[in-house]
């Protein structure tokens, strides 16, 4: 991708709705630049341009076509890079089966790089930024999906809500393509309130709730359907360590934590204990959790992937919650959220945003940097804000790791459970490549929070083996990480 | 509960326990065969020249080319094997 490369007769949307009025021109005077063949102010109704309905875009559409536009722009408040629309128009030509496209910006708090498409995302924050492209033909099927009140406002934001195609049709362009414009606070806020409008009328049939997080931040809550029963998979050796000065046997913790301080109430738990685990354990297991254990005995050297399975052929539940022993609840409906999540079409596995003992973050999904997998934020403060809402926001990643993961049981047979050739290291990275390699997203969620106390039990050692099978496998996939660019 | 030793051949019992049956044995089995299945048609895609990125992906994957190649770790590399270069342009110049 090099600019210079002739713009695709592009037409730009600037909408009002996005800039204050005095900054109008300059953003018309950058698309101009740009190379636009032509620019208009949209969702000024009343006033000079266009106002913002289905019907209006329609005309302003139909226009654009007649006048042979290959590329429409909405342009939200940025001002247009000079070679922004020679880029999108090249790769508009490049992968010519793309419904829309959107890139990066700047703005007070430097380079925004948004994530890949990711449709659970967009519902809590609209990522898109200031620049949203659509070839003429996308644009009006998106049109007529977006609203069906007559004369209700479209946003670009409604445009790609409404987008049920292949996420790969969406493409997120690695180009700064605009410069945020400022915004009147006013402006902004009622933006907010339109965004929760869109999201409020695109989840009206699944009976979701949205309400504000935070600002420019929303919270869905999908309702759980059904009763579906869970089965905690909790692979242990029975191991004790010290945790905020406290000796305690680290899966008796987390089983009490799932019996006494869980909301959600349909579990099984599954314990794989090895051999050597001691009997007082095993008792004080029984003791917590009665009929509702089921304890599997492994009996093999160490291999954590054949534990996992282990517990999966054991368990009865629809769905397998696979959880460390060194794990500790912290609030109540985090497995409630977790399944609400799971149960969404396309969605593979829903894992949680963990905390080390000292509250700083532990892991918010997988992170896959020149063939290695990291985690994302890890060593962030708890609290922490950043321009995309990382961990404020549900959002689809890369991977998440098996310390607690929510899978369906019939996902997990169809992609093999957890490699064996695996047994220490990357076979949660393994297992969630497998769920998106077959088309499914992994979701994190930031309403399910755990503390992990993984340096207490955990043998960092990575066989030589386990590189080499998760490269054989997927390093082409692991160069570059598309939900967390950095 | 007070933490608790157990020695290298201790042995549990419980009446919570799922000794696996002949249907669980065949149903571990097969999770293994699915995976190494999927894990060869992942090799094969890798090694194939078919399509294996989106387009997101490939051009994020671009990206990162652009920036290593911008990189003072990539300049400087390409600087102390610049004599190499030259003296393998000048061998294939020389013996044609």
């Amino acid at each position: 991708m090099s600019p210079g490369h002739a713009a695709s007769a592009a037409h730009v949307w600037v909408d009002a709705r996005f800039a204050s009025a005095d900054t109008l021109p300059a953003l018309l005077g950058a698309a101009a630049r740009a190379g636009a063949d032509h620019a208009e102010v949209i969702g000024e109704a009343g006033q000079h341009g266009t106002p913002a309905t289905r019907e209006a875009l329609g005309a302003l559409l139909d226009a654009a076509e007649a006048a042979g536009a290959r590329l429409i722009v909405w342009l939200r408040g940025g001002r247009l890079h000079a070679d922004a629309l020679s880029v999108l128009g090249e790769v508009f030509e490049r992968y010519p089966d793309s419904v829309l496209g959107y890139g990066d910006w700047s703005g007070p708090a430097g380079r925004i790089r948004p994530p890949a498409y990711s449709p659970l995302r967009l519902l809590e924050h609209d990522y898109l930024g200031p620049v949203v492209a659509f070839p003429p033909a996308s644009l009006r099927e998106l049109l007529a999906g977006a609203s069906d009140e007559p004369g209700s406002e479209v946003d670009a934001l409604d445009l790609v809500l409404a987008f049920d195609g292949a996420p790969a049709a969406a493409v997120t362009v690695p180009r700064t393509l605009a410069a945020l414009a400022s915004q009147p606070e006013s402006q902004r806020r009622a933006n907010d309130d339109r965004a929760l409008r869109s999201v409020r009328r695109r989840l009206r049939e699944t009976g979701a709730s949205v309400e504000p997080r935070a600002e420019g931040v929303r919270r869905v809550r999908f309702a759980v359907q059904g009763r579906p029963l869970v089965s905690v998979i909790i692979p242990t050796r029975g191991g004790s360590a010290t945790v905020a000065g406290r000796e305690r046997v680290l899966v008796v913790e987390a089983v009490r934590g799932i019996v006494e301080r869980t909301a959600y109430d349909n579990v099984e738990l599954v314990v794989v204990a090895d051999e050597q685990t001691p009997q007082p354990v095993v008792d004080a297991l029984a003791e917590l959790a009665g009929d509702r254990l089921r304890l599997v005995r492994f009996t093999g050297p160490f291999n954590f992937s054949e534990k996992v399975n282990a517990g999966a052929v054991a368990a009865r539940g629809e769905h397998l919650l696979l959880l460390n022993d060194d794990i500790e609840i912290v609030h109540p409906d985090w497995l409630e959220r977790m399944v609400a999540l799971v149960q969404r079409p396309g969605v593979g596995a829903v894992g949680a945003l963990l905390y080390f003992e000292d509250s700083t973050i532990q892991h918010a999904g997988h992170l896959y940097e020149h063939g290695q997998a990291g985690h994302i934020a890890i060593g962030w403060h708890g609290g922490q804000r950043d321009p995309l809402h990382t961990l404020e926001v549900v959002r689809e990643t890369s991977g998440a790791t098996a310390a607690c993961l929510l899978v369906p049981a019939e996902v997990f047979a169809e992609v093999g459970g957890f490699c064996t050739l695996l047994p220490g290291n990357y076979n949660d990275a393994d297992f969630c490549m497998k769920l998106r390699a077959g088309g499914r997203s992994v979701v994190v969620t930031p309403d399910a929070r755990l503390y992990h106390f993984e340096s207490k039990t955990r043998d960092a050692t990575v066989l030589r083996s386990e590189i080499a099978t998760l490269r054989r496998r997927w390093v082409r996939q692991a160069q570059v990480d598309v939900y967390f660019r950095s | 509960m007070a933490p608790v030793e157990a020695g290298p051949r201790a042995s549990w019992t419980s009446s919570a326990e799922v000794v696996p049956g002949a249907e669980q044995r065949d149903r571990a089995r097969e999770l293994q065969l699915v995976d190494r299945v999927l894990g060869l048609e992942a090799e094969n895609a890798r090694l194939s020249t078919r399509h294996l990125l989106t387009p997101t992906a490939e051009l994020a994957a671009e990206e990162r080319l652009e920036q290593l190649s911008e990189s003072a770790a990539w300049r400087l590399g390409w600087l102390l094997t610049s004599p190499l270069r030259i003296v393998r342009r000048a061998k294939r110049a020389l013996l044609g």
